[in-house]
């Protein structure tokens, strides 16, 4: 069983106790608890089937890494999958579900895969699902993505807020172990501005639980003293439940907070987004423990040993009365001091080493505890819950020598760095033989746009295990940003004095017995999420698969929400060694941002909802909606389509449009028609450039229709070109075109035009553009009153400004429907009043609004063009019979 | 924290009644620099900055763009005055009051909203009293300028000014540090 002790629990709070719901059980936790440390003080240690065998499972780590435990939390709005209960902070009403199982958690139809694996081994599904060939699409296919996928996707909308937070600083640092603290303290102390960040909600990462001793006082004291020190500083930002999730380019790094997942419906964003700039980063990422490969290595209750400590120490939660040690280094030993000083019982330390460990071995003997080395498990007994463990010589083939009743494995398999984010941007890496882990290469660090490296990596992540070396290399990394980034020199530079045990050698076990037989390696797993064991791997090399990321596609080794966070490591080294290969030779994958999965939310920010992208509105945007606009997008606009009057339906609609302004009146708002002003000595000259005809040569007062060609030839864009005044000249664009055009033609003048003078200026926003269309135009503006818009005085494409209505306006005659036509331009204020103006006067002329398909039916019964509709980027004018905007003179 | 603790606040307000010309042109040549100062009686702004006498203001957009603000009433006398100071140079000035919004956030937090919205650097070194940043808030374009100490007006183009001002609503309604920012929104 496992249970809260009455003692011990440094991150709980027993006053302030509460309840939550796990598959609708009701159970208690405290407040500090993770919902993995309440349920296993409610004796649930079960939290989970496994992807492929839905085995059950149970936590086997106590962070980030955890592979099992996941859970869906919250219901309908608050609703998220796949949540890792080592993450998760429980709170008050928390409601959480187990995954992955049917009909329930206890009895799952599923786990039948179990007794089918020797038939579902790696590669089965490439084999099976080829033949016949329609059954991929009509049976397989369908049925796999039915039982495919751990939680259950959200169905409700979300109801929470996520923000995003830009942060410019000089140095972030990732981690608030006692490494990353270090690290702050001693680039915060140049004057710097310093970022720090700790996935966790508690600062000091394992130094407290493994009693470590910083100034001669447990760690804690430090801990505090720093952080509260580095929160009082100006140039510090520090904050917890913030995970540095990936690093990219040019000093980017985005770190993910979970503001209020332990405080929901408090008003607060849930998460917050922080995109850093800075100088230097610092990783402080510490490091992953290692699972030992032993057959049914995944029955619950068989964990990490440093998970064990955690629940100890820092939750006062016991996983079980009787734990059994198993390990390859010395760390391992702190869990049974831990517990048997808790007054638990540690039947035996099992270590793979023949000659044992160093000073914590000795204080195990001391304590009591019966060490056995040279020695590894043959299998674990049990199925729900472990039972005992039986033991076998590590050098042998697994014959059990005698079997040891425990209710808690501890393994420990040793320690890897987590370089995920040395790694994002390029970091390379190297093996040291000697610790048996993957290092960060200091002399080869991703590598900033100045050529120099812009990560720096500190304490254990650098694989240095002890606490003094982990002080000093930090405190170095942070003084090295600090100075790259141009920080003062601190005077004070003597760093604290960390002590810890000190550690005999480990010694690699990738494998335990060292020549387990087939039975027994076809039951040790590697990756508990995705089901891959030991003979996975080896017979992908067996199959050719040598390169490690093919390995990994064809096992799904790796491939899991857990990314191989616990199975990477034991994976390379099992290729390896079934390729005869070493491990260096090998390599890694690939680490990829985000180290953990970050919410989708998060990354959209604001952009959901009203907000989730801009729409452009014209001045007469509102009056539009207000009048049956059925809306079209039109390059970030929204244009009314047509508009909808009673109960007709949009064709209705759009041919009554067509009839009306054919017959009476038509009135359309063309304010989104780009309008860009050209000007200067050189501008007649440039406009012959950008347009296939002369505009060099058209009068003051007048218009001409022009094309645009791209540097290929292909029409690009069309409108109407106004001639201002000597050296001024007005260019109507599409309205998907104007932004477009405006760059073109910058482009242009900046990099090949440079020393024309021509200026040019985008005022399609300035002016709102209304069409007055249909055989009743001129005596609607004729009734407004203002200027004379005769043929005479402004015949087809003439402009001139004037007054309508008591509007200042400009005036062109010019259409685009084959009628009788002007369009009015007015500053954008005065747009709507103007155009409620004109509807009003037309009511005696017949006069009705048209939308966008009856302007394309009006022009292309007149057989006018459209850019993008009788273009689409390989059209050239000739094709569309527009030889005659092509002008022969400027060859 | 209660949405009544006056320092949390950050006010929004949209502004009106401005005028803003575009005025292209060599910025770098003095005759236009002192042509500029004579006709709107203002410094000229360094790069990445904006001058101001409160109710006029230069705003340096770019080496050869410069944003002329002033109250409406006097917009037709300063482009006249512009446009006799620069006679003879090459200049393209053109009215842009309608085209734009513009927005003011004022408070002791508004660098922290602001922070939620623009990708620059927000802090004191980065972006001082009298700085003038072209940007974009969330996904559109636009420009900030640091008035004072707990102002700073945002512009953007007139057809995305609802966008903005949601987004802005959004950002100010939301907690940062253990504060509680309410809003107090104008909308005319």
């Amino acid at each position: 069983m496992s249970v809260r002790l009455a003692n011990q629990g440094r991150l709980i709070d027993r006053m302030r106790p509460l309840s939550f719901s796990f598959n609708g059980q009701k159970m208690q936790g405290y407040h500090g608890d993770t919902l993995a440390a309440s349920l296993l003080a409610n004796d649930q240690m079960l939290m989970g089937r496994s992807f492929k065998y839905h085995r059950p499972r149970g936590v086997v780590a106590s962070g980030a890494e955890e592979p099992n435990a996941l859970m869906n939390l919250g219901s309908e709005g608050h609703f998220e999958p796949n949540a890792r209960a080592t993450t998760t902070e429980t709170f008050e009403g928390l409601l959480a579900t187990s995954q992955n199982h049917f009909p329930s958690l206890e009895f799952d139809i599923g786990a039948v895969n179990s007794k089918l694996a020797r038939f579902l081994p790696t590669g089965f599904y490439y084999k099976m699902f080829i033949h016949p060939r329609s059954f991929w699409k009509h049976i397989y296919e369908p049925i796999i993505r039915k039982s495919a996928g751990l939680g259950k996707a959200p169905k409700a909308r979300d109801a929470d807020k996520y923000e995003h937070y830009y942060h410019h600083c000089e140095v972030l640092v990732v981690g608030g172990g006692i490494a990353g603290l270090q690290a702050a303290e001693s680039a915060a102390a140049a004057g710097v501005r310093v970022m720090l960040v700790e996935q966790t909600a508690h600062w000091g990462g394992r130094a407290p639980v493994d009693g470590v001793i910083i100034d001669g006082a447990p760690a804690d004291e430090w801990i505090k003293s720093t952080i509260a020190k580095l929160s009082s500083m100006t140039n510090v930002v520090v904050r917890n439940r913030t995970q540095g999730s990936g690093i990219y380019d040019h000093g980017y790094a985005l770190a993910y907070e979970r503001v209020a997942d332990h405080t929901p419906r408090d008003q607060r964003p849930r998460h917050r987004l922080w995109r850093v700039r800075c100088k230097q980063i610092v990783t402080a990422t510490g490091a992953i423990e290692r699972p030992l490969s032993f057959a049914r290595n995944d029955i619950p209750g068989v964990m990490l040993a440093s998970a064990v400590r955690d629940y100890l120490v820092n939750y006062g939660v016991s996983a079980g009365d009787r734990t059994v040690v198993v390990t390859n280094n010395d760390d391992a030993y702190r869990t049974a001091l831990f517990l048997k000083s808790a007054g638990l019982d540690v039947p035996a330390i099992i270590d793979a080493r023949a000659e044992g460990g160093g000073e914590l071995m000795a204080q195990a003997i001391a304590a009591g505890i019966r060490v056995e080395t040279g020695r590894g498990i043959a299998k674990v007994k049990g199925g729900k819950r472990v039972t005992a463990v039986s033991l076998c010589a590590q050098v042998g083939e697994g014959s059990e020598i005698e079997e040891i009743p425990c209710d808690v494995v501890a393994m420990s398999g040793g320690w890897s760095p987590v370089v995920h984010l040395w790694s994002h941007c390029g970091g390379k890496l190297f093996w040291d033989d000697a610790k048996a882990m993957f290092r960060p290469d200091v002399n080869k660090p991703p590598i900033g746009s100045n050529g120099e490296g812009f990560v720096i990596v500190a304490g254990i992540a650098s694989g240095h295990l002890r606490s003094a070396e982990v002080i000093q290399d930090a405190g170095q990394a942070g003084l090295t940003a600090a100075e790259l980034v141009g920080g003062k020199k601190a005077k004070d530079t003597k760093l604290p004095d960390a002590q810890d045990a000190k550690e005999a050698a480990m010694e690699p076990v990738w494998l335990m017995p060292h020549g387990a037989s087939y039975k027994l390696r076809s039951k040790a797993w590697l990756d508990f999420q995705n089901d891959v064991k030991v003979s996975d791997v080896q017979l992908a090399a067996q199959e050719g698969f040598e390169s490690v990321e093919h390995a990994k596609r064809y096992t799904t080794l790796g491939m899991a929400t857990d990314q191989g966070k616990l199975s990477n490591i034991n994976g390379l080294a099992t290729l390896s060694e079934a390729l005869n290969s070493d491990i260096p030779s090998i390599g890694t994958t690939t680490f990829r941002p985000p180290y953990t999965p970050i919410s989708m939310a998060s990354l959209a920010g604001e952009a959901r909802g009203e907000l989730f992208q801009p729409v452009r509105k014209t001045p007469m945007h509102n009056w539009h909606d207000a009048h049956g606009a059925d809306w079209e997008p039109v390059g970030g606009w929204r244009r009314p389509y047509a508009y909808i009057q009673n109960s007709e339906t949009v064709d209705q609609a759009v041919h009554r449009e067509v009839i009306n302004t054919r017959e009476n009146l038509g009135i359309l708002d063309a304010s989104t028609l780009g309008k860009i002003i050209v000007k200067g000595p050189d501008a007649g000259k440039f406009l012959d450039m950008m347009y296939t005809n002369m505009m060099s040569n058209l009068k003051p007062g007048r218009c001409r229709y022009g094309l645009m060609c791209s540097e290929n030839g292909f029409l690009t864009d069309d409108g109407v070109v106004a001639r201002v005044d000597e050296q001024t000249w007005l260019c109507h664009t599409t309205s998907g075109g104007a932004d477009r055009i405006h760059t073109h033609m910058e482009e242009w003048l900046q990099t090949e035009w440079w020393d024309w003078k021509v200026w040019v200026v985008n005022v399609t926003e300035q002016l709102a553009q209304v069409a007055v269309v249909g055989p009743n135009a001129r005596k609607v503006l004729e009734k407004l009153g203002g200027m004379d818009l005769s043929t005479k005085t402004l015949p087809f494409m003439a402009w001139a400004d004037g007054e309508i209505g008591g509007f200042s306006c400009r005036a062109y005659r010019i259409s685009f429907s084959g009628e009788l036509s002007y369009e009015i331009a007015i500053p954008a204020n005065r747009g709507l009043d103007f155009w409620k103006m004109v509807v009003e006067a037309g009511a005696e002329f017949g006069i009705n609004p048209y939308g966008t398909e009856c302007l394309h039916i009006l022009r292309a019964e007149k057989g006018f063009i459209m850019i993008g509709d009788e273009t689409d980027g390989t059209v050239i004018p000739q094709d569309l019979g527009l030889s005659w905007a092509v002008s022969e003179k400027k060859r | 924290m209660s949405d009544s603790q006056p320092e949390g606040y950050v006010g929004l307000h949209q502004l009106r009644g401005l005028s803003m010309l575009t005025l292209r042109a060599n910025l770098s040549a003095t005759k236009i620099k002192s042509g500029i100062k004579k006709a709107t009686g203002l410094d000229f702004p360094k790069h990445g900055m904006h001058t101001s006498n409160g109710a006029k203001s230069l705003g340096w957009m770019s080496p050869d763009e410069l944003l002329i603000i002033v109250d409406s009433d006097e917009c037709v006398q300063t482009i006249e005055n512009l446009n006799k100071a620069l006679v003879g140079q090459h200049i393209l000035l053109e009215d842009m009051s309608d085209a734009r919004a513009m927005f003011r956030l004022s408070g002791k937090n508004i660098r922290e909203v602001l922070a939620k919205l623009v990708p620059f650097d927000t802090s004191h070194s980065g972006f001082a009293v009298g700085s003038l940043v072209r940007t974009r808030f969330a996904q559109v374009a636009g420009a900030a300028f640091m008035t004072s100490n707990d102002t700073v007006e945002l512009m953007c183009f007139r057809s995305v000014q609802d966008y903005v001002f949601g987004l802005l609503q959004e950002r100010i309604a939301t907690w940062f540090r253990g504060l509680s920012i309410a809003v107090s929104l104008k909308k005319n």
